[in-house]
């Protein structure tokens, strides 16, 4: 008390006055006068502990290589990753590198936010990078970032199920078990047992990933969703074709009547469990899942992947390349930096290390890491030998594209993708379509009508959009 | 003598500023920037936009999605405050009797409103699962339900969500009244019994009386709050599936900046939203004010 009774009024304003002007000035001092310590800030979308600790095992090495810079990481779940960014761009602070999703790529590039980054490519090897993850990002001669990894989506089916009810899962993991749509789903009647609580298939109700099985599956029935003019055409036959197969699985109650609110970890844990005996977003990180609640099942005897069927208008088949590319942001400062870490990341010893947190998953992006002796000698590979297997055949075939883009591949090239992709009118059509509020037919005319009038406020021509890349 | 005081007044601005600042950082400019923002096409993450005046506005009126956005808000708000109100107001009334073991059971109620909502959602959307919930198993065991309900899917959506916002909120209100049923003096039911008025008369004519200036309050801010909620409607319907069915203002307003990219859209909403608040306040005032007048 009597302390403060010590400090007259005059002298606590001059002291708060002081130290704010002195706060102030420091703050127009030069950069340097502040501190030499340079810093990198980087995010990805992989938050695991395993993950993350990879991760931070890189930033430490480049620490050590380059003293005087920190590196800080942050892992960040896909949902958030999208409004992070776009808050942080909109507030011009995006952090050095970041992972994107593939679909952003061309949004954020015509934009001038990301930076070309030929050299890191140059680095890891041309050659090396399986063609169909590197030129994801090649656009005028130029690549604009690079994948941290390749994750295939298998359809994966349970194989002592299926054989209890009479079927064969074939042992060639390139030969399909059905061969269209229609025979997939008479497979799935059989199996389908409400009683037990057991459903012939799981889908996501969640946009993202509903949206994702539909791309994927546009792509099966001999579609895209752009023309060749980067039209919307989501009403053509082979989308209303794909909307028609979502609401017959729904109707026949082939997948759990709460599908719809069912979320993707849901989703895994109702196949690890055998409520279900199929899922078509076989990602190898579901390995995980299968080994926590199916331990003694975690085993291709039980979970198999099997190649994907077509729809009645498609003869190839499709799965998708979920590979978020790392980018550097021009706004990065320290962009010479970015790109060194980017190089480090990709050294044998430090991939192989990231690799190795979700190897069946995580397929690398070189070719050398995916025939390196250390690299197949992983357990987890041989556990799940198949799995592994198809992702490469997908990769080998050319019938892996991206994310949120889909079939064909150089659509990545359209640059509102991710506006169209985020606005979540795809799938707000989908569900009013399978709870019978509108016919197929129209539901996919909604959507082609409303992405062409976002895709018009958005400045580009209608029809025809391409067009504005001629101008530019 | 003006020297001083105006000395005097010097110092007094500039002990208040750093508040003023803050006020003004916080409150004044973000309001004022989105209300700025709403009268242009601003994209959410291009710097360049122009001014459109009120064209953003003229839109949203114009689309059915706004329209079935504040519908489907006015029903998730009102439904969860009336049943909030309801279950507050008689968990209060049995809390403010003595029995034992009454400390416990205060504590036990407080529970949901102490969880975060991503843990209650996370909680509830497991109990009311149609494929493995524990909620349609206990139904089933006792002949209620003969087969699963979709307590989720589209039927009983916004329902469940109503009785999450409810679970997780009415504590809020238990708080509030409880406070208040504890200083009602008790010489009040004393005298409404020696008239003669039995259990249902003293709680009409005694209680509500007393507590009607916090049930208004109360009912003030858990409109706003209900009103405004993202969490819940959001994470209910995991952002997409049936998110339309659970679609509110302010989750429109999210869609609209960060799926579609359009945030002088998204700021128009909140502007909406703002402004349709303000009003409800002023209507509450007005009404609480004749009230306390008569």
């Amino acid at each position: 008390m009597s302390e403060i009774k010590k400090m007259s009024r005059r002298g606590f304003l001059k002291g708060v006055t002081g130290a704010a002007v002195a706060g102030m000035g420091a703050s127009l001092l030069p950069k340097g006068v502040h501190s030499q310590t340079r810093s990198l800030s980087i995010w990805h979308t992989e938050p695991s502990d395993l993950t993350v600790k990879a991760v931070q095992k890189v930033c430490d090495r480049f620490m050590e290589l380059h003293p005087g810079v920190k590196v800080v990481q942050e892992g960040i779940g896909w949902a958030d990753l999208g409004p992070k960014l776009t808050i942080s761009l909109a507030a011009g602070n995006p952090p050095d590198i970041s992972h994107i999703q593939p679909y952003m790529f061309r949004s954020f590039q015509k934009k001038g936010f990301i930076i070309p980054i030929d050299d890191v490519i140059r680095s890891i090897g041309v050659d090396n990078i399986h063609e169909a993850v590197r030129d994801m990002t090649l656009y005028r001669n130029h690549w604009w970032g690079i994948s941290h990894e390749v994750g295939c989506p298998l359809l994966m089916i349970r194989k002592d199920i299926a054989e209890q009810a009479g079927f064969k899962v074939p042992d060639d993991i390139t030969k399909p078990m059905f061969k269209t749509w229609a025979e997939q789903i008479e497979y799935l009647k059989a199996v389908t047992k409400p009683e037990k609580r057991q459903w012939g298939m799981s889908l996501p109700g969640t946009g993202y990933f509903l949206q994702e099985h539909c791309g994927r599956w546009v792509g099966g029935n001999g579609g895209t969703f752009y023309d060749e003019r980067w039209n919307p055409a989501f009403h053509k036959e082979p989308f209303i074709g794909v909307l028609e197969f979502v609401k017959t699985l729904s109707d026949q109650k082939l997948i759990p009547p709460d599908w719809l609110s069912q979320s993707w970890l849901g989703m895994i844990v109702e196949f690890s469990t055998g409520m279900t005996t199929m899922i078509d977003h076989g990602y190898g990180r579901i390995a995980v899942s299968i080994a926590k609640y199916a331990p003694d099942k975690a085993s291709e005897d039980y979970f198999k992947p099997i190649w994907r069927p077509v729809g009645p208008l498609g003869k190839v088949d499709y799965t998708d390349l979920d590979s978020e590319p790392w980018v550097i942001f021009a706004k990065s400062k320290n962009q010479d930096l970015a790109k060194e870490w980017l190089k480090l990341f990709y050294s044998r010893d430090m991939y192989l290390n990231y690799i190795k947190t979700y190897p069946v998953h995580m397929y690398p992006i070189t070719k050398s890491l995916a025939n390196d002796p250390e690299y197949q000698a992983l357990p987890e590979l041989k556990q799940w030998p198949s799995w592994v297997r198809q992702q490469a055949e997908y990769i080998k075939r050319k019938q892996a594209t991206p994310v949120g883009v889909f079939a064909p591949a150089k659509n990545i090239q359209i640059p509102f993708l991710a506006e169209v992709f985020d606005s979540g009118m795809i799938v707000d059509e989908i569900v009013a379509m399978v709870q019978g509020r509108r016919k197929a037919k129209e539901a996919a005319q909604r959507i082609s009508d409303r992405a062409n009038d976002l895709i018009k406020k958005l400045g580009y021509p209608v029809p025809d959009p391409i067009r504005s890349e001629k101008k530019a | 003598m003006n020297r001083g005081r105006s000395k005097e007044a010097f110092h007094g601005i500039l002990l208040i500023l750093p508040t003023l600042i803050i006020i003004f950082g916080f409150i004044f400019f973000p309001v004022g920037y989105s209300i700025w923002l709403s009268f242009t096409n601003k994209h959410a993450i291009s710097p360049t936009y122009d001014y459109i005046g009120f064209a953003n506005y003229s839109k949203l009126f114009s689309e059915n999605d706004f329209w079935f956005s504040l519908w489907r808000g006015a029903i998730f708000a009102a439904g969860t405050i009336f049943f909030q109100i309801v279950l507050g107001l008689v968990v209060a009334l049995f809390l403010n009797q003595s029995f034992r073991g009454r400390g416990f059971v205060r504590g036990v109620t407080l529970f949901p409103y102490m969880l975060p909502t991503i843990v209650v959602i996370l909680l509830w959307k497991w109990l009311l699962s149609a494929t493995y919930g524990p909620v349609n198993f206990v139904l089933e065991s006792l002949g209620i339900i003969h087969s699963p309900v979709v307590w989720l899917g589209e039927k009983w959506l916004m329902a469940s969500t109503i009785m999450v916002g409810v679970w997780q909120f009415f504590p809020f209100v238990v708080i509030s009244l409880l406070a208040r049923l504890q200083t009602i003096d008790l010489v009040l039911y004393e005298a409404a019994k020696i008239d003669g008025a039995n259990a249902w008369r003293r709680f009409i004519h005694v209680t509500m009386p007393q507590l009607q200036y916090v049930l208004f309050v109360v009912i003030l801010l858990r409109t706003f709050f209900m009103f405004t909620k993202f969490d819940v409607p959001w994470l209910m319907a995991t952002g997409g599936g049936l998110q339309e069915l659970l679609q509110n203002l302010p989750v429109l307003a999210f869609r609209r900046t960060f799926g579609f990219f359009q945030a002088g859209e998204g700021a128009a909403i909140s502007v909406i939203l703002f402004i349709m608040l303000i009003l409800l306040a002023i209507v509450y005032f007005r009404i609480y004010r004749k009230e306390a007048e008569v």
